[in-house]
Parts: structure tokens; sequence; C-alpha cells
């Protein structure tokens, strides 16, 4: 079973909260709207395993994906369900609920999002490797988590990193998620990667 | 330049889309003939020229950042046309350039990996036009609202239809179960109606038909409140969170507000003019009270007030008729 100790999730959950809240920031300046993000918890599936933790049930969700390739190569997703999606967009966009599916123009935004998102929090993670990274366009996605995140029981030595993102506009606190999913060797490699910028990071400050 | 390097170069220049390449300094290498006709700009001008410099509107916007995370991260960016519309100064033609009417634009910021004879970093900046799928799309959306309002509009009346009044109560019965709270319901009927469309013909007869619901609507004066067409001359209201004395207050203006309208009615003998009679009933959805009952109940009030000499509201509580005056009206007038 794959997992980080204390001091590692905690360095993580650091660094993703700052890249959250870099695309929040980005999101605000873009539409004159208020938008926070935050992302309080973060766990490790065992791909065999994963099928019965997946957030959202058989709920429908919208998911938005991009394939990072470099020395920890993942498949990053941000996922809502579908119907917090549409309160989304609509609230960004200042759209009407005429319709119950998003419009290609909406699911365009989304996808946007999900972007901005999914840069913001791999950036951080790139300078942790010091090392380039190609990475392919946003694809939208829309169906069970199960398929939004291409579980295929077929591929094993899988691990998925799961955190709950909270995003906040106005009043309202939307749940979704952020799912990173890689296998077993890149992980290591993130979680050596991390001990290795906490030791500096210690280093810096001892200094 | 060997053959595919000049078919390239050639696709480039060809496509029907704009490209733009900037080096690791933001300066434009490759700026593709789509771009040279939409943004009204010779190459001559936008090679060599920093992106900022040849279009300063882009300074602290999304596309500079996704300029920047594409040439330092290497990560690409979409910049779709819902949260960014038009980015660049680019026009479909001459006509729209005068009058300044930009492309709707979606943008791809793709990063081009350095190497070879090109060991910088460069990134390519793909404008597509897409001002034909947002106006498709707002054709959609203004049909949508007309279907919607069709939906829930009489459209004779111009008041809510019958079918959002059944709509709305059955949500307003809901809250009113959660909540504890009163819903009355009023019945309302235009006096001798059919002899008013016997004197004066049914095109006079759909006007005084607007008039009244025009002016009952007007008493309606809370948001949630809900006057909708039920059918002929027929008209039925909605107030949650309404008492029995409540809705009589309402009702009595009503019947006021129509009176005051003074629509000339020869045949009545009721008053030279129209006039309106109303049966009024409450009940509390959370003590099992449904929506047929207290629509019944109002009916037969409206009944009674039929029977009185109409021009009047009747209520209904419990088992007994009164009028707004608190009269009880036994059963035997009935």
């Amino acid at each position: 079973m794959f997992a980080l100790n204390e001091l590692q999730q905690d360095a993580l959950l650091e660094i993703f909260n700052i890249g959250v809240g870099k695309a929040a920031a980005a999101l605000s300046k873009m539409t004159s709207e208020e938008v926070l993000l935050s992302v309080p918890t973060i766990e490790f599936l065992e791909w065999q395993e994963a099928r019965q933790h997946l957030p959202c049930g058989g709920k429908i969700i919208c998911g938005i994906s991009q394939r990072f390739e470099g020395p920890f190569t993942t498949e990053a997703v941000l996922m809502f369900p579908e119907d917090k999606s549409l309160e989304i967009i609509r609230y960004i966009l200042q759209g009407d609920s005429l319709f119950d599916q998003l419009t290609e123009m909406e699911q365009e935004g989304l996808c946007e999002i999900g972007n901005i998102v999914l840069n913001a929090c791999m950036a951080p993670i790139a300078d942790i490797f010091s090392a380039e990274f190609h990475a392919t366009m946003p694809e939208f996605r829309i169906g069970t988590s199960e398929h939004v995140l291409r579980i295929d029981m077929a591929q094993s030595n899988r691990v998925i990193m799961l955190m709950l993102v909270k995003l906040q506009m106005e009043k309202r606190e939307i749940e979704g998620y952020l799912a990173f999913l890689s296998v077993l060797p890149d992980m290591q490699r993130l979680s050596a990667n991390i001990d290795r910028f906490i030791s500096e990071l210690q280093k810096r400050v001892a200094r | 330049m060997n053959p595919e390097l000049y078919l390239a170069a050639l696709v480039v220049q060809e496509a029907q889309m704009g490209l733009m390449v900037l080096d690791s300094n933001e300066n434009i290498v490759l700026f593709n003939e789509w771009l040279v006709k939409a943004a009204c700009l010779p190459e001559k001008d936008a090679i060599g020229k920093n992106l900022l410099q040849l279009f300063p509107e882009l300074q602290g916007t999304r596309l500079q950042s996704a300029v920047e995370t594409s040439l330092q991260k290497g990560f690409p960016s979409l910049l779709s046309q819902s949260l960014n519309r038009t980015p660049f100064p680019i026009y479909a033609g001459a006509e729209e350039y005068k009058t300044g009417i930009r492309m709707e634009q979606l943008i791809h910021v793709i990063p081009l990996k350095g190497g070879g004879i090109t060991p910088q970093r460069h990134c390519i900046i793909q404008i597509a036009n897409v001002s034909e799928a947002v106006r498709r799309e707002k054709i959609l959306i203004e049909q949508a609202k007309e279907l919607r309002r069709n939906l829930i509009t009489d459209g004779l009346t111009g008041i809510y239809s019958r079918r959002y009044w059944e709509e709305q109560t059955l949500v307003e019965f809901r809250k009113a179960r959660r909540d504890c709270s009163p819903v009355a319901m009023m019945m309302l009927d235009v006096d001798l109606f059919k002899h008013f469309n016997d004197t004066y013909g049914h095109p006079e007869g759909d006007l005084c038909l607007q008039r009244v619901a025009r002016a009952a609507a007007n008493e309606l004066k809370r948001p949630r409140d809900i006057l909708a067409r039920y059918g002929g001359e027929e008209f039925v209201a909605l107030l949650p969170e309404t008492n029995l004395e409540g809705a009589a207050v309402v009702s009595e203006r009503i019947v006021k507000a129509i009176q005051n309208l003074q629509i000339p009615h020869l045949k009545s003998n009721v008053a030279p003019y129209v006039t309106l009679s109303i049966g009024v009933a409450c009940g509390f959805p959370v003590g099992g009270d449904t929506q047929e009952t207290i629509i019944s109940e109002a009916d037969q009030a409206l009944y009674a007030a039929k029977h009185l000499g109409r021009n009047r509201v009747v209520l209904r509580k419990d088992e007994f008729f009164f009028t707004t005056g608190n009269i009880k009206i036994t059963n035997g007038i009935l």
C-alpha cells in the first residue's frame, strides 16, 4: 500500500494549496467574482480498491483531464458532480439555467477552468523535480467517476492521489475532487522528491 | 530548403486559422496569412515585434499568463470564448474592422520544446474563429427563453399559465409543509361574461379579459403570489404564507380594482360595468390539506358568491361560508 508520511502529506497539501490559490486568484481576476479554492485533504488509493472508494458513487460527474509526462508522469483530473459543474460555470458566466446540460460554450469554459487549476497545481511539482514536463491540452469528460478516471482494472500497479477540493463563490461552497493517476514508480519518485524538497527547505531555514 | 520544410511553411500560411509563433522572449517569429488578414496588419509589421508591443492591451490578461506558462513551464493553455471572448483585435472582414466588431475567439497556447537548430522553447498561439458557433448558441438560448415564456404565460392575457400555476403550487405546498405555514387560494370569475361576449363580440371580450387580468395581477404585491388563467373567464390565485383574513383583504382589493376599470357591461344585472366574484379558501398542507381540497373549497365559495348576487368575495372557513364583513352565511341561503 503506497502512502506518504505526515510531513510529506503536509508539504504536498501546502504545495497544492498554493497552486489552487493562484488558480483561484486568476479566476477571480478573469471573472470579477470572488472565487476561493482550497485543498483540505489528501489520500492515496490503490488501483484495485479504487472502484469501491471513488467519490460521488454512481453520480454523473464532469471531469477535466490533462496528462503530464516527465519524471512524474500523471493523468490529472479535476472533477465536480454534473449539477455542481453547471452551478459553477453559470455563476462564473452569469448565465441562465435554461438547460439541464452544459452548452458547448459552457463546456469550453469549464475546460479552461480545469486547465487553469491543473496547470497551477503541476507548476510547483515541476519545480520540485527541477525538470521539464510535457503536457496535453485539457480534455472534457462526463460520466461516472469510474468513466471519468478511466478506471481499467487490467492496469495494475497504479495509484490514485485523491484530494478534496473546496470551491467558494459568494456564499456557496462546492466540493469536488482533484485526482492524480500514476504508476507506483512515479509515485515513489514523487515521494523521494518531496523528501529532497523538505530537506532543502530545512537546510535553508537552518542557515 | 527541403521539400517537406517548404510544404510545412505553405501549410502554416494557408491554414484557415490564426497561427503565431513566439520565441522565448515573447517576440513574434511567425505570423500567418490568416492573421495578416484578420488583424489587418502586414506580416513585416508583426515579425520581430514583442507580443505586448504589438498588442499592448494583452498586458496583465489571461493570454499573457498563458504565454508565460507555456514558455516557462511548458504547459499548454486553452482560452475559451466564454471566459475571454475577444482577446486579440482581429476581425472577420473590412466591414467588421470599420465598425470595430471583433471576431469571437477560441485560443490554444501550445509550447514547442526546444532542440536541434532551435534550442530555445517557443510557443504557438492558435486562434480559431468561433463567431458562428457563438451566434448559433445565442439563437438556441433565445429560443429556449421564448419557449419557457410561452410555457409559463397565458397567450391571451399575459399573466401566468395554468401549467405554471400547477408547477408553482407543488413547490409552494412543499415549502408550506416544511414551514408549517398556511396557503390561501382564490377562484375568480368575471360575472356574466357570456352576456358580455354576446353583446360586444369576442374581440371586445378578449380585451376585457386582458384588462381584468392585468388589474387583478396588479393587486398581488408579493413576488411569490401567483395569478393564473384557469380557463375561459376564470382565474385562480395562489398566496403562500397567507391566512384567510389576509387573502380576504387582497380579494376585496381585486373586486374594487375591477369595478374601478368601469368597463361598460349593459347586459349585466349586477352593475352597468364589468364585475368579478371571488371565492377564497385557506389550508395548512402540514395538517393534510391538499391542493385539491383547498381549490374545491374556494370553488364552493365562488359558487356562494355568485348565488349571493355576484360582485363580491366569499370566504370558506371550516364548514361555513362568510362574507368579508364576517357575516356567516347559512346553508339555507345557498
